[in-house]
């Protein structure tokens, strides 16, 4: 399968070399990468490798292709032996290998997540406030009497919907979401 | 319960107290009529011709009636206080009933555009929803993602607008219980002695 451009490969070649990248680097950058990713340090924050043997600017070269490796299998949803056959056809030695592989399945589901969250979609509701009141009067009637609903959607882009509603109005939108609950259910057990 | 009005609403409605009693009749549907879809000046002038007065009388007596109908629909006043109201204000018996008729056939109607006046927050009109479910994306193939798509409509004023947005299985059940448990405090004791005390 070809998921990942040549130039990634190459990359990748140059990591299966000790004198360039030491075992213990090729770790560091694979963790620096994929927290990189998943928006945990800062996109501008370089991997701290001065303790380890390496030629800083192979290790730039190694940080973007296992950047795009790791994205790629996720995007892909590639299982353990597809990735393998990728890691072979770098070169990469066995420890190597096991460290990429480790941290792919490790992280696998956090970066599938964070890439469902890429894209134009509306707003997610993430939750909901309720009041309700008892409404007496106002300067155009006397003796309104009427019990008075006011809901606030929390979406999270910060921003909410208010709205008010009766208790008939409550009724009939809680019966609505309870319809598309139920339908998720049914569709659940498909 | 007596109806109160302004020294210069009653002065508006001096034309109309001793007058015949299909211009009461005329000028009260006219009100009314004013009162649910706004002031028509041309009909002003059309009268004023017709009656020979002053278009200034005309329009203070109308503006007048208008008053009077929206300050008993704010009390709520029931048809014999609006009555004896009139009668109170020197309005003559036959022209009393001709507007008690009016008042009582009008008062729901007005009662629901008065309050449609008051201050409020968009009011909810209704609910749409989508369930989908999402199989890839640029970004991420092969998912199994599903979806729910709100779509509320909402009224502000006049104005009817729609809020979109999207929610997950968790969100929704999380939403929905909480919903639910707003519409359980009605069954609350607190709720039903505050609704059952001021009524």
């Amino acid at each position: 399968m070809d998921i990942v451009p040549k130039s990634v490969i190459e990359g990748l070649r140059l990591c299966g070399d000790d004198k360039l990248i030491s075992g213990k680097a090729f770790e560091i950058i694979i963790e620096h990468a994929c927290q990189t990713v998943l928006g945990n340090i800062a996109q501008n924050n370089e991997p701290d490798l001065s303790k380890e043997n390496t030629n800083l600017s192979v290790a730039k070269q190694c940080h973007g292709s296992v950047t795009v490796l790791m994205l790629e299998a996720a995007k892909h949803d590639l299982q353990e032996e597809q990735l393998g056959m990728i890691l072979d056809d770098c070169g990469l030695p066995q420890k190597q290998k096991e460290a990429f592989a480790f941290s792919y399945n490790h992280y696998k589901e956090d970066l599938r997540d964070k890439l469902s969250k890429v894209g134009r979609h509306a707003p997610n509701l993430v939750d909901v406030e309720w009041r309700l009141d008892y409404n007496l009067k106002n300067n155009r009637i006397n003796k309104v009497n009427e019990l008075q609903y006011t809901i606030s959607l929390k979406q999270d882009n910060g921003e909410q919907v208010d709205l008010v509603c009766t208790r008939d109005e409550l009724q009939d939108l809680v019966g609505k979401l309870k319809e598309a609950s139920k339908a998720l259910e049914r569709a659940s057990q498909i | 319960m007596f109806l109160r009005l302004s020294p210069e609403n009653l002065q508006h409605l001096e034309f109309l107290r001793d007058a015949e009693d299909h211009l009461v009749q005329e000028f009260g549907s006219i009100s009314l009529q004013f009162l649910a879809n706004g002031i028509n000046r041309k009909i002003f002038k059309a009268a004023a011709q017709k009656l020979e007065v002053d278009v200034g009388i005309i329009e203070r007596a109308v503006i007048g009636l208008m008053k009077l109908f929206s300050e008993a629909s704010k009390n709520g006043l029931e048809g014999t206080d609006f009555y004896d109201s009139l009668i109170a204000l020197e309005f003559s018996n036959t022209n009393a009933e001709t507007l008690n008729k009016l008042y009582s056939d009008c008062s729901k109607d007005t009662r629901h555009i008065l309050a449609q006046c008051a201050p409020s927050l968009p009011v909810y009109e209704d609910l749409e929803w989508r369930l989908d479910v999402r199989l890839a994306t640029r970004s991420l193939h092969q998912q199994l993602t599903p979806n729910v798509l709100l779509k509320f409509h909402i009224t502000d004023g006049e104005k009817s607008e729609m809020k979109v947005m999207q929610t997950d299985p968790m969100n929704l059940i999380h939403t929905t219980r909480v919903l639910e448990e707003a519409l359980e405090e009605l069954k609350s004791n607190h709720v039903r002695r505050i609704v059952r005390t001021i009524q």
